[in-house]
C-alpha cells in the first residue's frame, strides 16, 4: 500500500498551508479520498499518525471524507452513483460510463491556531 | 488562566498526487526534448513482466536503441536478466516502496544518454494497486495480467485498468490449465477503458507477440514524429 506516501504528501501540504498563514499550529485536517483513488482510509489515518510527530501537525486531527464513485452515461443520460466494481450505467448497463467524481484525493482545508492567537 | 486558542478554518484544495506530478511533468520534459517513448510497465507480482521485456527487448534491439530501468523488487536479479540481453539497465532501489515515483525515476535518468534512446521501459514494482496513482512522466501505462491471476482482476482493481493504454493477457499457453474466461476478463476491462488495446500473448511460446511488438513499434513511431514538428 502507498498509503504513507499519501501521508507524506498530506504532511507536506498541511505544513505549506500553515506557513502561508502564519500558523504555529494545525489542530485539524480534511481530507477527500474518492471511491477510485485506491487508498485505503483506515491505512492513511495510521500512516498519518505514526508521521506527524515533530511536525507542525503533530496534534493535528484527520478528518477523511471518503467519496463515492458517480457516474454519467451518455446513451441513457442517467448521472449517478454506482459500486466501483460494477462496470457500466446502472441504469441501462451501457459502458462506459464518465466518472464525475470518485478519483479525487486532496487536503479540502486545515484548521489552524494563528501565531497571535489569544484567548478572551 | 487557560489560554484557549480559537482555530480558524482555511480552505486548501491541494492535490495529494500534486508532488508527484509536478515531478512527472519535469521528466516529460526530457523524455519529449530528447525524442524518447517511455513505456510503464505495470502488473501484479509475477505476471511476467521481465519475460515479456526481455523477447520485447530481442525482438526490437535489431532496429531502435532502447534501454531499462528496473525498478520492481520481487526478483532481484532482474536486472541482470535484462542486462544479458546487451541493453543498458538501472534498476532502482526503491527502499521497500510499493510503486516507482517520478523522484526516483528522475534520478535513474542520470545512467542514461537520452539523446541516445528510442525508447525507455520501465518495470515498475510488481503491484496491481499503487503504481498506477503514480505518474513517472510515461507516455503508455502498459498492463500485464496473466491468466493464473483470476478474470476478476479488473473489477477488483480498477484504477490500474482505467490508466493503461494497452493490456497484455499474458501465459495464454496455460489457459488450458485454469479457470480464467478470457473474454469475461476483456470484456471488464474493456468497460472500465474503451480504447484499451488487449494482446493475448505468451511469452513462453511467443504466441501473440508479433502483435504486440507491431503495436509498440508504431508508439515509438508516433513519438518520433512528435519530435520533428
Ligand atoms: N507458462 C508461462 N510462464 C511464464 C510466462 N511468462 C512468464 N512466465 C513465468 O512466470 C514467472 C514470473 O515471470 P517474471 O517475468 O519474472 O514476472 P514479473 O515478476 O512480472 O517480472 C517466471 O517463472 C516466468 O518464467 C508465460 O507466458 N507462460
Ligand atoms: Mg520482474
Ligand atoms: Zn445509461
Amino acid at each position: 500500500m502507498h498509503e504513507a506516501s499519501i501521508a507524506e504528501a498530506l504532511l507536506e501540504q498541511i505544513a505549506e498551508a500553515a506557513l502561508r498563514h502564519g500558523a504555529r499550529r494545525v489542530v485539524g485536517a480534511r481530507v477527500a479520498v474518492g471511491a477510485l483513488s485506491a487508498v485505503e482510509p483506515q491505512a492513511l489515518a495510521f500512516a498519518f499518525e505514526v508521521m506527524r510527530a515533530g511536525t507542525v501537525a503533530a496534534a493535528c486531527e484527520l478528518v477523511i471524507e471518503e467519496r463515492p464513485l458517480v457516474v454519467s452515461c451518455a446513451a441513457c443520460g442517467h448521472s449517478g452513483p454506482q459500486d466501483p466494481r460494477e462496470p457500466g450505467c446502472p441504469r441501462c448497463q451501457a459502458v462506459p460510463v464518465s466518472v464525475v467524481s470518485g478519483r479525487e484525493l486532496c487536503l479540502v482545508s486545515v484548521d489552524v491556531e494563528d501565531d497571535d492567537a489569544r484567548a478572551t | 488562566m487557560l489560554e484557549l486558542h480559537d482555530a480558524e478554518e482555511i480552505p486548501v484544495g491541494a492535490d495529494l498526487l500534486a508532488t508527484n506530478a509536478k515531478a512527472a511533468l519535469h521528466n516529460r520534459e526530457h523524455f519529449l526534448g530528447h525524442g524518447v517513448y517511455v513505456l510503464n510497465l505495470m502488473s501484479g507480482p509475477g505476471a511476467g513482466k521481465t519475460t515479456l521485456l526481455e523477447r520485447t527487448l530481442d525482438a526490437l534491439a535489431p532496429r531502435y536503441r532502447l534501454a531499462v530501468i528496473e525498478g520492481d523488487v520481487q526478483t532481484r536479479h532482474d536486472a541482470d536478466r535484462i542486462a544479458r540481453h546487451g541493453v543498458p539497465v538501472h534498476q532502482i532501489n526503491t527502499g521497500g516502496a510499493c510503486h516507482l515515483d517520478a523522484r526516483l525515476v528522475h534520478q535513474a535518468l542520470d545512467h542514461f544518454e537520452l539523446g541516445a534512446l528510442d525508447a525507455l521501459i520501465i518495470e515498475n514494482v510488481g503491484n496491481l494497486v499503487c503504481p498506477a496513482e503514480f505518474d513517472l512522466g510515461e507516455h503508455d501505462k502498459v498492463m500485464v495480467l496473466s491468466v493464473t491471476e483470476g478474470h476478476d482482476k479488473p473489477q477488483k482493481y480498477p484504477v490500474m485498468f482505467h490508466a493503461a493504454r494497452a493490456l497484455l493477457l499474458n501465459k495464454m499457453d496455460l489457459l488450458p490449465h485454469v479457470d480464467f474466461d478470457v473474454a469475461y476478463a476483456e470484456r471488464a476491462a474493456r468497460a472500465l477503458n474503451l480504447d484499451l488495446e488487449i494482446f493475448r500473448v505468451s511469452a513462453r511460446s511467443g504466441e501473440g507477440l508479433d502483435a504486440w511488438y507491431r503495436w509498440l513499434e508504431a508508439r515509438i513511431g508516433k513519438a518520433q514524429r512528435h519530435l520533428d514538428h
